[in-house]
């Protein structure tokens, strides 16, 4: 497996890069590599004098399931790092569980928000359902009405599964 | 800076200037005025011309209606028909179909039941039943504009061909 590239690296190629495209010099190049990587420095220090060791971990593991390069459900229970004891881990790892939840209730939130936005605005008024219906085009009533049923499914799906939950709590 | 005083003087006085001129300048030339149009007598319709009028509408109408379709519940391009609004992106259809080809793409958080297992426990129940009780509302409604679509069709498929 090829090395991955280091920060500073990666700085130093893209400012030579830049250094061709726009005529500049080798001094020019260690002067902005040097200050990008002074800036990193201090947002480093700032980070770890502000955070905590399970801060920094779930930052780093809640930007790949939140990015969804994992699902939250390959992410283990037991602490796969060596350097953070296991307490810090579960506290990560209830915090991503947490947070996993409230995305969970903002999607439900966000359909119901888009709902009354979008589709109570047309479909609530009773006139405009009939209107509809008599204007829809004649080559598109077969696409309309599979389009609809398809909400009509999702929507029935959804609250049929909240349903079973908040039964279950109960 | 101008007193208020001054400046309301000032406005006035070229305001009413300016009117004068322009109506005059109109009446050399044969126009009528927009002051004129207001204040004068409804043009009288013939019969004719009111169902004429009525009728422009009516198709204006008609048209903005189709055209709001389109947006929302798709249409025809050249490789075929296209999904609107309501199904795709970031609508509850987009958001809940993981097979569906958008950016909730294969997303098992995204699947109606997890979602609901997972924010069952996060809100409360007054506000779960409200929840409940809209989606169903949406689908009742959907149903209903596709019982009157599939009825149209019906209708219309049976209407026989005049040769």
């Amino acid at each position: 497996m090829a090395r991955e590239e280091t920060y500073e690296e990666h700085l130093r190629s893209s400012f030579t890069n830049l250094a061709e495209k726009w005529g500049e010099d080798a001094a020019w190049i260690e002067e902005r590599v040097g200050f990008a990587l002074q800036k990193r420095y201090e947002e480093e220090e700032k980070e770890r004098k502000n955070s905590s060791a399970a801060d920094i971990v779930y930052k780093h593991v809640k930007a790949v399931a939140v990015g969804r390069h994992v699902h939250y459900d390959e992410i283990p229970r037991r602490n796969p790092l060596e350097s953070v004891d296991d307490a810090t881990w579960a506290e990560v790892y209830s915090r991503l569980q947490a947070e996993r939840r409230e995305r969970a209730a903002a999607t439900v939130e966000s359909i119901w928000k888009y709902d009354q936005k979008e589709l109570l605005k047309h479909l609530g008024q009773e006139s405009t359902v009939e209107h509809w219906a008599q204007v829809a085009p004649t080559h598109y009533l077969s696409d309309y009405a599979r389009v609809l049923r398809r909400i009509q499914n999702d929507h029935e799906h959804l609250a049929d599964a909240l349903e079973k939950e908040m039964n279950a709590d109960a | 800076m101008l007193e208020r005083e001054e400046y309301d003087r000032i406005n006035e006085e070229t305001l009413g200037w300016a009117k004068r001129m322009n109506d005059s300048v109109r009446h050399q030339r044969g126009g009528t005025t927009l002051g004129e149009i207001f204040d004068g007598p409804a043009p009288e319709l013939t019969e004719e011309q009111q169902r004429e009028q009525a009728e422009r509408w009516r198709r204006f109408v008609d048209y903005w209606a189709r055209q709001h379709m389109e947006h929302v519940l798709g249409k025809k391009r050249a490789d075929g028909f296209e999904e609107g609004t309501w199904v795709r992106g970031w609508s509850p259809s987009g958001m809940l179909d993981p097979t569906h080809v958008g950016l909730e793409n294969h997303n098992p958080e995204r699947v109606p039941e997890r979602v609901a297992s997972l924010a069952a426990s996060e809100i409360s129940k007054k506000k779960l039943k409200n929840r409940i009780a809209r989606f169903r509302e949406v689908a009742r409604l959907c149903g209903r504009l596709a019982d009157l679509l599939e009825d149209r069709q019906r209708e219309e498929s049976s209407i026989r061909r005049i040769v």
